[in-house]
């Protein structure tokens, strides 16, 4: 039974992405909005549980890399005039040094400290991104059309690629973060996670995977700041640095979803747009609706969503276990 | 092999480790007695890295490690069990042992295989090895502590603890297990409240008390000796 559970679990995984697949030539505009909406968080939760569910860092300010990325790549495609082949990678980079230079001045940090240490820094470079010559201050500055029509002339056809780049960066994401955790690495990682103290006596290099996890994360998560630049099609420091959008709904979608785990931000993603879709009317009780939630969550289920079910199941729909015997996965 | 001189711990006023001098030769099987609160447990905190010290050097193989990191010591040799069992709870029994025997060495996961199936058979896990450490009841957790200490291929392995909570046969079973190891030429510093099963692999006691050693010699010795008869055993003098 449970194993037919997980079989079927696995083949809803598999039909979603081949709806995804499809879905430029499947859905009609709004949907595709919605879902580039959806595969957004998606990446931003996964890396952000990479970071704080894998690597133990509890960094609420996730979504200074989404600014970051934002405007970097603002300043290259329209300020320096590159190529947008060139700005996007230059925009990765920008955030990639960004990420360490935050890391070098928050590793000795942690809990509590570290989560607001990270969003003192989120917030500053947020002040600092209004007051840059050239960005269009507080009131930030629109994409021009024709930079826009590079990826399509007509609306339809715009949505279509900027959707169809965003499923490949989450799908990128997702790879990447299944390769790592796969690895001598995330074997560390997954140690970590579960107990640092007896990590660092397992001889995993808690200080050097903790970095690798922030650093390499930020420029993902910057890359994601541009393709929302993208769909949006201008930036601003209240947009492109949101705390709410960029950090607060995907510490949401990761702790309903289940930390430390890969399914985790898949179905936290899920609940969260359903939850969306049924509640955005009803105003500041939708806001209430997704406290509330998370404090039950919190307090009845640690594990989230697919903790409970794991507990159920006894494995994981996305394997990541080393088999005794045959090496492979389980 | 391993050289502690006048090691200290303070917390605030509270002195747990007072000046503590300690040396172990290569091979050798050492047990550490104490009453509750003497710094036993800190003592390995501060071998293994997990406890900066207030004062003094800790040297292994005379390289001087008092400020290495945990990681850094494994890399040395240095392998240890917590009292109580710190396992990874969302991993496997065998992944568990898996994190030990790549992590230290730099060896990949495939190359770690069959040294951890070995170091699960020694610690009769391998019936064990897919389950969940989560799951485990505190006898496999006890050898699972053994068996992750035992994945970093230690040459000096600090047991803390190991045999408390266990039955008469199953601190048996763990006495022939630790024999195996010490017949290996590991070096074993083993702190222990079950004398009688010490003193069956330690072949010298130390005694701490109050942040301080108080007895050095051979088991005969150290437990006929008036100050720790009176101070740990209770037996007036």
């Amino acid at each position: 039974m449970t194993s037919g559970f997980v079989i079927f679990g696995r083949l809803a995984l598999a039909a979603g992405l081949i709806c995804l697949c499809i879905a430029p030539f499947a859905f009609t505009p709004a949907v595709l909005v919605l879902l580039t909406q959806a595969l957004s968080m998606l990446s931003l939760a996964m890396l952000w549980n990479l970071v704080a569910g894998y690597g133990n860092v509890m960094v609420i300010g996730q979504h200074a890399f989404v600014g970051i990325g934002a405007y970097a790549f603002y300043g290259f495609a329209m300020l320096a005039g590159l190529h947008m082949a060139v700005a996007l990678p230059a925009a990765m980079a920008v955030t990639l040094a960004f990420g360490s230079m935050v890391y070098a001045m928050l590793y000795r940090l942690r809990t509590a400290y570290l989560a607001v240490g990270s969003w003192v820094v989120a917030e500053t470079l947020m002040l600092v991104a209004s007051r840059l010559p050239g960005f269009g201050g507080g009131s930030g500055a629109s994409l021009p059309a024709n930079l826009l029509r590079t990826f399509g002339a007509r609306v339809p056809e715009r949505l279509s690629t900027i959707y169809i780049m965003v499923l490949a960066v989450a799908v990128l994401t997702f790879v990447l973060i299944w390769a790592l955790m796969r690895s001598r690495i995330g074997l560390g990682l997954a140690a970590l996670r579960d107990n640092e103290e007896g990590a660092a006596v397992a001889g995993v290099n808690t200080r050097l995977v903790r970095a690798a996890c922030f650093i390499l994360a930020a420029p993902m998560v910057g890359l994601v700041g541009v393709l929302v630049t993208l769909q949006e099609g201008r930036i601003s420091p209240v947009a492109s640095f949101s705390m709410l959008d960029w950090t607060i709904y995907v510490l949401f979608i990761v702790v309903i979803g289940g930390l430390g785990s890969l399914e985790g931000p898949i179905i936290g993603t899920l609940v969260f747009f359903l939850l969306r879709e049924l509640l955005q009317d009803y105003g500041t009780l939708y806001l209430i609706t997704l406290g509330a939630i998370s404090i039950l969550i919190v307090l009845f289920a640690p594990t989230g969503l697919w903790g409970l079910a794991r507990r159920k199941l006894g494995r994981d729909l996305i394997p990541l276990t080393h088999d005794p015997k045959t090496g492979g996965a389980s | 092999m391993l050289e502690v001189s006048q090691l200290k711990k303070h917390f605030g006023a509270l002195k747990v480790i007072d000046g503590v001098n300690l040396s172990v030769a290569r091979g050798e099987a050492l047990g550490i007695l104490g009453p509750n609160g003497a710094g036993k447990s800190t003592l390995f905190n501060l071998i293994s890295g997990n406890l900066s010290p207030t004062a003094g050097t800790i040297r292994l193989n005379g390289e001087d490690i008092t400020r290495a990191s945990p990681w850094t010591r494994v890399r040395g040799g240095i392998g240890r069990t917590f009292q109580i069992p710190h396992p990874f709870v969302h991993l496997s029994v065998f992944e568990n042992v898996l994190v030990s025997a790549t992590q230290a060495s730099g060896r990949g996961i495939a190359v770690a295989r069959p040294e951890v199936n070995r170091i699960l058979d020694l610690c009769q896990l391998s019936h064990r090895s897919r389950t969940l450490a989560g799951d485990l009841p505190l006898l496999d957790l006890k050898r699972l502590e053994l068996a992750k200490a035992l994945g970093t291929s230690p040459r000096l392995l600090l047991l803390d603890e190991i045999a408390g909570g266990l039955t008469n046969s199953e601190c048996v079973a763990l006495l022939a297990i630790l024999e195996t190891i010490k017949s290996e030429g590991v070096t074993i510093v083993w702190i222990e409240h079950i004398v009688h099963a010490l003193i069956k692999v330690a072949t010298r006691l130390v005694v701490l008390a109050e942040g301080n050693l108080i007895a050095n010699g051979t088991p005969e010795t150290v437990m006929a000796d008036a100050k720790v008869r009176d101070l740990y055993l209770g037996v007036e003098a």
